[in-house]
């Protein structure tokens, strides 16, 4: 039996279903919220993708079909280049952002931080409902951007000026570009108080006995990423304020002098596109591991209840966390080597970001260490972690030759980038997103997935990544640029077009493979078996409140914890697991 | 053998006033592993008002000093330029609305409940007209002929002067909360903190214009 700390004062209960479900203060009604906009953005992000995938694998196709519902994006049915480049930017927008940037971090974490640490809500509540609406109003925008005059801006998700910065550069310049920038700033202030609340209630809303080290490594990703968030994104506002301006103010910060495009020339000047590099990578590289260490911990801790063995090296996984982090910091210049700058600081950048291997390593050795010698329960949960491993090792090799300045002047703005970037944080993430579906599936909302049907959704989709992006190295070892929306034009391109095909068939398949997850998850949601409170029969708090955990998550009651988060197989003890609330004797 | 503990309530949760803190229990901070030492009481843990006010300063430093790199990168130090007179109007309202938030932090704190209203007052009397001579300040410049497109450092003068008025109108809105709040509905504990973290960002903003005053009218 277990102790408990008794009679809390209850929160009133909101009356009306807006109150309930639309401005909801409940942490776990706005996680949830948090999660089903991360899948409308993906499942938006996807379709772009298949449009990309579509032109480059058959550039002279007509599709007069496509033509019907994208009138402005397709003439004579065959797709315009700057509908193309509004996919890519648009793609690259929706993905990192609205889905990566959210699903692991404001999701998952909203709806577990509190249960995980043992409080009732976060401390913030009315904060947090903020954040969300704030995040979907930036969601809105985003999509609005699609359909001004014009149509989306077509500058990549890095947006790079010049050309950014000045509405008459191409279609989707203008307006697009305009909406996208708002788009960003709202998201800048939502992840900014999204945030806040993360740190303050990890750090004072612990219950009795869940200390620091108790912690669950999820809270210690979402902690991390909270900081992170917190000094990166300010950045990024300013870096966007700042283009605004350019763009609306006649300011000139990122426009250099004498410019001419499309014929004319441009007024203003003496500002520096660089600017625009800096200001951006320092968030942008922060960013990126904003979207990978939420989904480490979450990993970490799907592996240790599936190995039944404690997370090895428990603190070196923190410490580990804590040290990407802040590196992180330091390291944005490797987006730069080819900007021109002095090659004794690409030199250190270069140094530092081999640094930063070594904590990655440390992670990827320690989940090693976690399997080794571990009776391994292959659920689907399981499955998606340990692919997200492979996926991390083979888009971390990767990062590690683009880090050396002398490689990455070759590799530059081609498809290897594009290739690495994928494997590492767009597919690893996402496979995290899937493991933490399949593993709280069953405690948000009272039912288990199927596993056939999980099963078979995680190993079309492992192979499908695979050869969707293994090839991308290839093209881009091959030379084949980024960005690049006539592939026609160019000799050396034309022998890769079998390439191109070949990716895009996959692609379609993967795509594919994901109606199963869908299906599986409208279907279980309905049919599911009905999941006990401890279905995975883990440690963590999370499985000892009721499922799905009501308001206020402990019923009036704040859990009392005794022990470390991962206590399973502890030689000696009656079952393979130990609760966090089982008093030690 | 479940042992329950039944904590001492000492402050009860206001379900419907405004505000973040609509939960009223607290944590325990988990007691970081020492063991034992943790808090029976239920106040709302005091230092989350001022772990947030802490935080979001970070942040503001983070945008300043973004802006500030951004200023150099663009070489926009000061150009020729006649400082307005109506500058050391703002600065001295901002600098004395310092002193007036003090004292009314300090008045609470003594239980002070009239002097702790006016210097609360006089606080938002000196910032209103610290953003009223921001405005002046900014007409002047105008007129004489300092435009916001004029050059780089006619530009980041108006981006910082405007960002940190928008934060300080930030802080006027915190204030007015504090005073509008009825003291009966939150508990003093409750009610010090609040008026603390917002003293600390009122000061925040205070050294910010310091720093922005030297680094727009005087850096070269
Ligand atoms: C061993 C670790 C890593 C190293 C050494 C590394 C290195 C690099 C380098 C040098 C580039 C710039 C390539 C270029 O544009 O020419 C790059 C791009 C990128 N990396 Fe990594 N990386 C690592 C891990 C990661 C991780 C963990 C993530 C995300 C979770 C990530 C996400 C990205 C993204 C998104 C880009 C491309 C951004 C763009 O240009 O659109 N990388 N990486
Ligand atoms: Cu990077």
């Amino acid at each position: 039996m277990s102790e408990e700390i008794q009679a809390l004062p209850q929160i009133k209960k909101p009356a009306t279903f807006i109150g309930k479900y639309v401005f909801s203060r409940d942490h776990k009604i706005i996680g949830l919220q948090y999660f089903f906009l991360a899948l409308a953005a993906a499942l938006a992000g996807t379709l772009m993708s298949l449009l990309i995938r579509l032109r480059l694998a058959w550039p002279q196709e007509r599709w007069p079909l496509l033509e019907m519902i994208f009138p402005n994006g397709f003439s004579d049915g065959l797709m315009k280049p700057e509908f193309y480049l509004a996919m890519v930017t648009m793609h690259g927008t929706m993905m990192v952002f609205m889905v990566l940037s959210v699903a692991p971090q404001s999701a998952f974490g909203n709806y577990f931080l509190p249960i995980q640490i043992g409080a009732r809500e976060m401390v913030f509540p009315r904060l947090n409902m903020l954040s969300f609406w704030l995040t979907f109003a930036s969601f809105v925008v985003l999509i609005a951007a699609l359909f001004v005059a014009g149509g989306a801006p077509i500058g990549g998700w890095t947006f790079y000026p010049p050309l950014s910065a000045i509405a008459s550069a191409g279609p989707g310049q203008g307006a697009g570009a305009d909406l996208w920038l708002v788009s960003i700033g709202v998201f800048c202030l939502a992840a900014f108080l999204g945030s806040i609340n993360f740190i303050v209630t990890t750090l004072t809303r612990r219950t009795k006995g869940m200390s620091l080290m108790r912690m669950p490594l999820t809270c210690w990703g979402w902690f991390t990423t909270a900081c992170i968030s917190l000094l990166a994104f300010p950045v990024l506002l300013v870096a966007g304020l700042l283009l605004f301006l350019d763009r609306n103010f006649g300011m000139s910060f990122f426009k250099p002098a004498g410019l001419v495009v499309t014929g004319q020339v441009i007024e203003g000047g003496g500002g520096s596109p660089l600017l625009w590099q800096h200001l951006f990578w320092f968030f942008g590289h922060p960013e990126v591991y904003l979207v990978i260490i939420p989904v480490m911990g979450v990993i970490s801790h799907v592996m240790a209840t599936f190995a039944r063995k404690p997370v090895f090296g428990h603190r070196a996984m923190v410490t580990a966390m804590l040290a990407i982090g802040a590196l992180g910091f330091l390291i944005w210049g490797h987006h730069m080597f080819v900007s021109g700058m002095n090659p004794r600081l690409g030199l250190a950048f270069s140094v530092l970001t081999l640094v930063i291997g070594v904590p990655s390593a440390v992670k990827t050795f320690n989940w090693l260490g976690t399997l080794w010698g571990a009776r391994i329960r292959f659920t689907t949960p399981m499955l998606f972690a340990i692919g997200f491993v492979s996926l991390f090792v083979s888009g971390g090799v990767t990062g590690l030759v683009l880090g050396q300045m002398a490689l990455d002047m070759v590799f530059h703005d081609t498809y290897f980038v594009t290739g690495h970037f994928h494997m590492v944080m767009g597919v690893a993430a996402v496979f995290g997103i899937f493991a933490a579906t399949y593993y709280w599936f069953p405690k948000m909302f009272g039912r288990m997935m199927n596993e056939t049907m999980g099963k078979l959704h995680f190993w079309l989709t492992f192979a499908g990544v695979y050869a969707i992006f293994v090839p991308f190295h290839l093209l881009g070892i091959a030379g084949h640029p980024r960005r690049y929306a006539d592939t026609l034009w160019f000799d050396f391109l034309k022998p890769l077009e079998p390439l191109h095909i070949f990716i895009t068939i996959a692609a379609f398949v993967t795509a594919a493979a994901q109606l199963i997850f869908a299906g599986n998850f409208l279907l279980s949601l309905r049919k599911g078996a009905r999941a006990g409170d401890n279905p995975w029969e883990a440690t963590t708090l999370e499985w000892t409140v009721a499922t799905p955990p009501p308001m206020e998550n402990f019923a009036g009651r704040l859990p009392v914890v005794h022990r470390g988060p991962y206590e399973y197989s502890t030689p000696g003890a009656a079952k393979d697991y130990s609760m966090q609330t089982e008093s030690l004797d | 053998m479940a042992t329950t503990l039944t904590p001492k309530q000492t402050d009860a949760p206001s379900t419907d006033g405004g505000g973040f803190d609509d939960v009223g229990d607290g944590g325990y901070g988990g007691d970081d592993g020492r063991g034992g030492g943790w808090s029976n009481e239920l106040t709302p843990p005091p230092e989350g008002y001022s772990l947030a006010i802490r935080l979001t300063i970070v942040s503001i430093t983070m945008l300043f000093l973004a802006l500030t790199s951004a200023y150099i990168f663009n070489r926009a130090r000061l150009q020729p330029l006649v400082t307005p007179r109506v500058l050391w109007v703002s600065t001295s309202f901002i600098l004395a609305s310092g002193v007036t938030m003090e004292l009314a932090r300090r008045a609470l704190r003594r239980r002070l409940e009239d002097r702790f209203r006016l210097w609360i007052s006089a606080t938002m009397l000196l910032g209103l007209c610290f953003l009223g001579a921001q405005i002046v300040l900014w007409k002047r410049l105008v007129a004489s002929g300092f435009y916001v497109n004029k050059n780089h450092h006619s530009g980041y003068a108006y981006i910082f002067t405007g960002l940190h008025g928008a934060h300080l109108i930030g802080g006027l809105i915190a204030l007015a909360y504090v005073m509008a709040r009825r003291p009966a509905s939150w508990t003093a504990v409750r009610r010090r903190v609040s008026v603390d973290a917002t003293a600390l960002y009122w000061h925040f903003l205070d050294g910010l214009w310091i720093y922005l005053l030297i680094l727009i009218f005087y850096w070269r």
